[in-house]
């Protein structure tokens, strides 16, 4: 087990160095540098040789890519990840407060999203096709249809437009205490959750369905054993496994649904750094988030893998053979 | 079928209706009532390119609080909606018979956020510092010294007579700051205006509170005002459920949005910002041809511009110059003229039409990026072809303005003639280098029209600097907005200004 667990974690730390490659390369190489980037073809035709050799040579892109790179992860590994261009400062502290704020936001978000998912599918798959499992079906359905964005604006109409419950925009400051912050936090939970609680959801009832016909459950059932406790201890960590699998696409879900959610809701995120920073080519902060996001994703599918296969003998064997 | 009041296709889908701005003058309707004071007022401000008046990008830590909203400073002069130039905190001014040597008086109960009354002293080193650069004065080169005279008059020495002077002073930048260093001055936030600052997130907003000691006794009026920096979604959304009492800026295609909001009125100003399109006349470049910029100049479709975008057929079409179509001043210039166009490329060696530069844009108010396309498209009928080329609000200026000089757009606020005039002169950077004869007599003109005093001897020539101007095109205002702002039915006192920086927040008021 301890030979898996070590081989997952090595095969992740592989996938992040090629990340941090892509990233490097996306974001400074190509289609030309961090110079480019800010310029346009016409005018990088315009401007004397001279002139860009000067400007490249300032911002230390006239070193060769390898030793550029090596340089920036060194120093991503210290979670130093440069200056801006523009301003010169630290992006390190520029970044900070807007991620310590996404991360409230994604937690609640990481906690109410398999509590439901696993309530409503527990709930629609106990009777297969009767009017519980219809309504939270359809329910599903129409929520796993609709974008994030539409979404949001359809909770700001009914909670604070109709219904004057919530905030509409989030006025507090980036530095605002998470006191203050959990407050605004209702619509844009439910606007980022809605659309994976609905996939979970339906994950969960097909896998339980399955569950809950299987020969062991029917055996648990037969043995005097309390309906509940033959769902609860017996179906469900079964049909909770493919939800397992999916940890790392739910975990990337919400790291996409919270840039556009946090613009919606005007939320003082990573998310809204991130769109601020591509619109202000500033290549230093873009390679931050996106560096920061991907481990992440990274790093909770290499959890979701250990947590299956210390739960899961099947995928012991696999992995093993 | 019945709807529900607000809860309409418009609503959801966020589409939008044509509307003329001319039905959108809302009138005042609480004029009779006696402001009462109290409350808070949540305004948000439309900046679509991350907020345009950014700390960041002026040299004064809260340059964007008063280029949004004239609250926390005051200057020594302010202009009212019709460009009548009015007294704040000078109660009276005079010149010499040259306009040469300004003097002002001023209030003697004016006290800074602080407590500390404001003096002579602090008012002629804040415009020493303005004048000097500081954070920036019209017309740099206007004010050779200024001194104090008794306990309560300024005295403006002027390196060239200017008798519209008294305007340069009740520019945003002319702020009266208490006394300090040069390195330190206007860094501590405090002012003498309406409100003090409680709190700044240079990104995101600001909070503001009552100046208990307001020279204007009895405002302001409102407690607490709260400025959000916002984008156009942020903005309906916020002012539909209420959150927001006020939004500024508002992008003209979601008038109708705002307008179904209950009570809402929309007020518009009567000129505002000018887009300028800054024509390098640098080595090799297109625009050293006076033919090919007039070219350029009358094959665009202003009036496309103001139907499609502003829905304003009636829309201010401009001179290319920066007198706004407003100003008694104005000389209508010459209208689209795309046979003309067409002649005056093929006289200047392009019969089969003209590739020009690209043209660097950054956004400055949320219907920009719809004007440029048509811009595109109508000087297209003329055989001209013209990019443009967004590029972020951080650093644009110095990377458009700076050696290479690259053709790009300028952003300005309508003003008096005197001012409007100056911006093609050497003294400023949209001249794109304009050289020659033609510059020098401009620019003469100029020294001419305010060394004089007379207004109708001054307005002569202002039209011909007006007409030179259309001859020379040194570079294209491309269109000029009437300011549209929003506020919902409890909010009163409060009026769109063709200057941002002019709109008094101490006279506004709640009436729930």
């Amino acid at each position: 087990m301890l030979r898996l667990a070590l081989r997952r974690a090595g095969l992740s730390a592989f996938v992040l160095l090629l990340i941090s490659v892509v990233v490097f390369l996306g974001t400074e190489v190509l289609p030309g540098d961090a110079l480019t980037v800010s310029l346009s073809a016409e005018d990088l035709a315009f401007m004397p040789r001279a002139q860009l050799d000067e400007m490249r040579a300032a911002l230390g892109l006239d070193r060769p890519v390898l030793e550029r790179y090596l340089e920036w992860i060194g120093r991503a590994l210290r979670l130093d990840f440069g200056r801006t261009l523009v301003g010169r400062a630290d992006v390190a502290a520029e970044i900070a407060p807007a991620l310590v704020n996404s991360l409230l936001l994604g937690m609640v978000a990481a906690v109410i999203t398999p509590a439901l998912a696993i309530l409503l599918g527990t709930l629609a798959a106990l009777r297969p096709g009767g009017r519980l499992d219809g309504a939270i079906s359809g329910a599903t359905l129409l929520a796993f249809s609709v974008p994030e964005f539409v979404l949001g604006n359809l909770l700001i109409i009914a909670f604070a437009v109709l219904l004057p419950v919530f905030p509409a925009v989030i006025a507090l400051p980036a530095d605002a205490p998470w006191s203050q912050l959990v407050w605004t936090l209702p619509l844009p939970v439910a606007a980022l959750t809605l659309g994976v609680v609905a996939h979970q959801v339906r994950l969960l009832r097909a896998a339980m369905i399955e569950a809950l016909s299987s020969e062991y459950v029917e055996r648990a059932a037969l043995s005097g054993l309390s309906p509940w406790r033959v769902v609860v201890l017996h179906a469900l960590p079964v049909a909770l496994l493919p939800l397992l699998n999916l940890m790392a696409a739910f975990v990337a879900s919400l790291t996409s649904g919270i840039v556009v959610i946090e613009i919606v809701f005007r939320y003082p995120g990573i998310g809204t750094e991130l769109v601020e920073g591509l619109a202000k080519r500033e290549v230093a902060i873009v390679q931050a988030i996106v560096l920061l996001a991907a481990s992440l994703v990274v790093l909770a599918n290499l959890l979701a893998d250990l947590a299956l296969l210390a739960l899961d003998p099947r995928a012991r064997a696999r992995a093993a053979a | 079928m019945s709807q529900h009041p607000m809860l309409s296709r418009r609503l959801i889908l966020g589409s939008t209706t044509a509307v003329t701005f001319a039905e959108l003058l809302g009138a005042e309707d609480a004029t009779a009532q006696a402001p009462r004071r109290g409350g808070k007022l949540t305004i948000a401000q439309h900046y679509p390119n991350f907020a345009q008046g950014q700390s960041t990008q002026g040299q004064h830590p809260y340059f964007w609080i008063d280029v949004s909203t004239r609250s926390v400073w005051n200057c020594l002069t302010w202009v009212d909606e019709t460009y009548v130039v009015r007294p704040e905190l000078a109660t009276a001014w005079e010149s010499d018979a040259e306009a040469r040597v300004w003097e002002f008086t001023l209030r003697d109960d004016v006290v800074f956020h602080d407590g500390r009354p404001m003096t002579v002293d602090d008012v002629v080193t804040s415009m020493t510092f303005h004048a000097r650069g500081g954070v920036g004065l019209m017309g740099r080169g206007t004010v050779a010294r200024v001194e104090a005279v008794g306990s309560n008059k300024v005295r403006f020495h002027l390196g060239a007579p200017n008798a519209e002077f008294p305007f340069i002073l009740s520019e945003f930048r002319a702020v009266v700051l208490p006394k300090a260093e040069p390195d330190r001055i206007g860094y501590d936030g405090i002012g003498t205006g309406p409100f003090r600052i409680a709190s700044v997130d240079t990104r995101r907003g600001a909070r503001l509170e009552r100046h208990e000691r307001y020279y204007d006794t009895g405002r302001p009026h409102v407690d607490e005002m709260e400025i959000l920096l916002v984008n156009a979604q942020a903005g309906i959304n916020g002012f539909r459920s209420g959150q927001f009492d006020v939004a500024l800026n508002i992008d003209p295609a979601a008038a109708d949005q705002y307008r179904s909001v209950p009570g809402a009125d929309i007020t518009q100003s009567v000129a505002g910002d000018l887009t300028v399109i800054v024509l390098p006349k640098v080595e090799g470049s297109p625009f050293n041809d006076v033919r090919v910029r007039r070219a350029f100049a009358r094959a665009i479709d202003r009036v496309a511009i103001n139907r499609i975008v502003f829905r304003d057929p009636r829309g201010w079409v401009g001179n290319d110059s920066h007198v706004s179509g407003v100003d008694a001043n104005f000389l209508p210039g010459p209208a689209r003229d795309v046979p003309l166009a067409r002649r005056l490329l093929a006289e200047a060696g392009f019969p089969n039409g003209l590739r020009l530069p690209t043209i660097y844009v950054t956004t400055g108010f949320p219907e920009e990026p719809r004007i440029w396309p048509i811009i595109a498209e109508s000087v297209r009928e003329a055989g001209i072809q013209v990019t443009f080329e967004e590029r972020p609000f951080d650093g644009f200026f110095p990377w458009v303005a700076g050696p290479p000089l690259r053709p790009y757009r300028a952003l300005v606020g309508a003003r008096n003639t005197g001012i409007s005039l100056l911006r093609f002169t050497p003294e400023n950077q949209e001249h794109g280098l304009w050289r020659g004869e033609a510059t020098e007599r401009y620019v003469a003109l100029y020294r001419q029209a305010l060394g004089t005093v007379d207004p109708d001897a001054r307005r002569a020539l202002y039209h011909e600097m007006q007409r030179l101007l259309a001859e020379e095109v040194p570079g294209i205002v491309a269109y000029g907005r009437r300011n549209l702002l929003a506020h919902q039915r409890h909010v009163h006192g409060l009026q769109a200004h063709s200057q941002h920086w002019c709109v008094r927040y101490e006279g506004i008021w709640r009436s729930a």
